[in-house]
C-alpha cells in the first residue's frame, strides 16, 4: 500500500510530464447523489505519455476515466482538451461488444473510410494486429462463443484500430495472464512511440504496472494521492 | 443496412411488419365497406329469389332487372341453393310436387332490393319479372325483409363488426412496435459505437431522421395515390412513429 506519509502535492501531479498537454483537469470533483466519486482532482496528461492509474475497486479509476474521456461531466471543476480534434477511444471495462457479431465484425465497427484511404489498408492493419496478439486465426469465431482473453484482446484492438490519439484503457488485462497483458502493453508502447499514441491505463493490479514504464497515478476515496513514475511503485 | 444483414429474422420481419402497418392503415374503408356490406347483405336488405326454367332468356331479364334503380344487386345462384330454395318455396306454399318438377332444369337468382326501397316498389319489381318470364316456367319467393327478420345474434354481431379493423389496427401498431424497439435497440448499440471508434457525431440521431424521413416520403406518395384514405389515421400513425423514433434515446444506450 502506498504511505500516506508520502502523498504528494497535487501540484506534482505533472511528474514526469512529456512536453505539450492534451489534457488538464482543473479542481474536478464527482458527485454521484450522496457519494464523493472524484475530489478536487488536478492534473495533466501529456502529449504521448503513457499513464497509469491506480486504486483499489471504487477509489475513482472508472470516474476519472470517464471524465477524462468526456464521457462523464465532471460535478465541479473543469476538464480542458487542449487539441479539440484529438480522437479518444474507449476500452471499457465491460468491453461493449456486440455479442451476435464476429470478432472480425466487432473490428469492423472501428472502419472509418474518413482515416483509412480503403478497407483493405484497415484489413490490413487488422491482421498486423492480429498476428501480434496471436488471434489472427480466431478472427471468424462469434464474440459470444470467445473466451474473456479474446473478448479484451478484440475490445483493445478496435480502439486501437479507430487509430486514436488517446487511449483510454480500464482494467484491460483483468482476464489475461501476465504474458499476454505485457503483449498488449508491448503493442501500446510500440505505437505510442511510433505514432505518439497517448495511453491512460486504470488498473488496480500494481503488481502488473509495475513491470510497464510510464507515469503513475494513484487514487484513493477519490482522491489523487500518488504521481511517480510506475517502476518506482 | 449492416443490422439488417446481420439479424436477417428480425430486420426482414421489421420490414415486412412496416408494409403492413401502412396496409392497414389504408385498408380502413376497404374493411368497414366489407363487414358493413357483408352484414348489410344479410341482415338490411329486402331480396326475393327467382327461378325460372333454363330455356328461358334468362339473361335478358337479368339485365332488364339490373337496370331497375330499385335492384341493388343480383346474385346467381348455384344448383344447391335452388334445390333447397325450391323444396322451400314449396312446402310453404303447401304444394305437392313429383320428384320430376324437382328435377327441372332450372336457373336461379337472388334479387336484392336497394336500400329504402318502399313495400310498393318491391311488389311492382316483382310483378315486372311476373311479365318477362312465362308465368309456367316461374317461380318466386317471397320478399324477405331482413330488418324485421333480423336476429339478435346478428345484431350483436352488427355492432361487434365496428370494433374488428381498431383490432386489428391494434394488434399490428403492438407488434409493429415490439419489433421496432427491439430494432431501435440494436440500431442505437452500432450506432453508439460507431460513434466510439469512428469520427462521427449523432449517428443514431442521422439514422432516424433518414427513417423518419423515408417513412414520411413514402407516406406522402402511398396516401397522394389514394383518395380515401382517414388522415385521422394517417396523423395518429406519423405521430406514433415520431415519438417512437425520438423516445428513449439515453435508455437505449449501453451506458445505461
Amino acid at each position: 500500500m502506498f504511505d500516506q506519509s508520502k502523498t504528494i502535492n497535487q501540484k506534482n501531479a505533472h511528474y514526469g510530464l512529456k512536453s505539450g498537454k492534451i489534457l488538464t483537469l482543473d479542481n474536478v470533483g464527482v458527485n454521484f447523489k450522496n457519494f464523493n466519486a472524484l475530489s478536487t482532482i488536478q492534473m495533466e496528461i501529456g502529449q504521448g505519455e503513457i499513464l497509469f492509474i491506480t486504486g483499489a475497486s471504487g477509489a475513482g479509476k472508472t470516474t476519472l476515466l470517464r471524465v477524462l474521456s468526456g464521457q462523464l461531466q465532471p460535478t465541479k471543476g473543469r476538464v480542458q482538451l487542449l487539441r479539440p480534434n484529438a480522437h479518444m477511444a474507449l476500452v471499457f471495462q465491460d468491453l461493449r461488444l456486440i455479442e451476435n457479431y464476429s470478432c472480425e465484425m466487432n473490428l469492423m465497427m472501428a472502419y472509418d473510410n474518413s482515416i483509412y484511404k480503403n478497407k483493405n489498408e484497415f484489413v490490413y492493419e487488422m491482421v498486423e494486429f492480429a498476428n501480434i496478439l496471436k488471434i489472427r486465426n480466431r478472427l471468424n469465431l462469434k464474440i459470444k462463443d470467445a473466451n474473456g482473453g479474446l473478448k479484451q484482446k478484440i475490445a483493445i484492438l478496435r480502439a486501437l484500430l479507430s487509430r486514436p490519439d488517446v487511449i483510454f484503457l480500464d482494467e484491460p488485462t483483468s482476464s489475461l495472464d501476465q504474458e499476454n497483458a505485457l503483449k498488449i502493453f508491448e503493442l501500446l508502447n510500440f505505437l505510442n512511440v511510433k505514432k505518439g499514441l497517448t495511453v491512460v491505463w486504470a488498473s488496480h493490479d500494481r503488481d502488473l504496472i509495475r513491470s510497464f514504464s510510464g507515469r503513475i497515478i494513484h487514487l484513493d476515496g477519490g482522491r489523487l494521492i500518488h504521481a511517480g513514475h510506475a517502476c518506482f511503485i | 443496412m449492416r443490422a439488417i444483414r446481420e439479424h436477417p429474422l428480425k430486420g426482414l420481419s421489421f420490414i415486412f411488419l412496416c408494409g403492413l402497418f401502412i396496409l392497414v392503415l389504408l385498408a380502413q374503408n376497404i374493411v368497414n365497406d366489407f363487414l358493413q356490406s357483408k352484414i348489410a347483405n344479410k341482415n338490411q336488405y329486402s331480396y326475393f329469389y327467382v327461378l325460372m326454367s333454363s330455356n328461358e332468356n334468362h339473361e335478358d331479364v337479368v339485365r332488364k332487372l339490373r337496370d331497375l334503380e330499385e335492384v341493388k344487386q343480383i346474385e346467381t345462384l348455384n344448383q344447391e341453393v335452388i334445390a333447397k330454395e325450391v323444396k322451400k318455396i314449396l312446402s310453404e306454399l303447401d304444394v305437392n310436387v313429383l320428384s320430376p318438377v324437382l328435377d327441372m332444369d332450372y336457373v336461379g337468382f337472388k334479387i336484392i332490393f336497394a336500400l329504402k326501397t318502399s313495400i310498393r316498389s318491391q311488389q311492382l319489381v316483382r310483378e315486372y319479372v311476373e311479365r318477362l318470364v312465362d308465368k309456367k316456367n316461374l317461380i318466386l319467393g317471397d320478399i324477405k325483409d331482413n330488418i324485421s327478420d333480423r336476429k339478435a345474434s346478428e345484431d350483436f354481431l352488427f355492432r361487434k363488426s365496428h370494433f374488428v379493423y381498431p383490432f386489428i389496427l391494434l394488434s399490428v401498431i403492438s407488434l409493429w412496435l415490439i419489433f421496432f424497439i427491439s430494432v431501435k435497440r440494436t440500431l442505437a448499440k452500432i450506432a453508439y459505437l460507431v460513434e466510439q471508434y469512428q469520427r462521427r457525431r449523432q449517428v443514431l440521431l442521422k439514422t432516424l431522421l433518414i427513417g423518419v424521413g423515408s417513412w414520411l416520403v413514402f407516406f406522402i406518395i402511398v396516401f397522394s395515390f389514394i383518395p380515401q384514405v382517414n388522415h385521422l389515421n394517417i396523423i395518429g400513425a406519423a405521430l406514433l412513429v415520431l415519438i417512437t423514433f425520438i423516445g428513449g434515446f439515453k435508455k437505449d444506450m449501453w451506458e445505461s
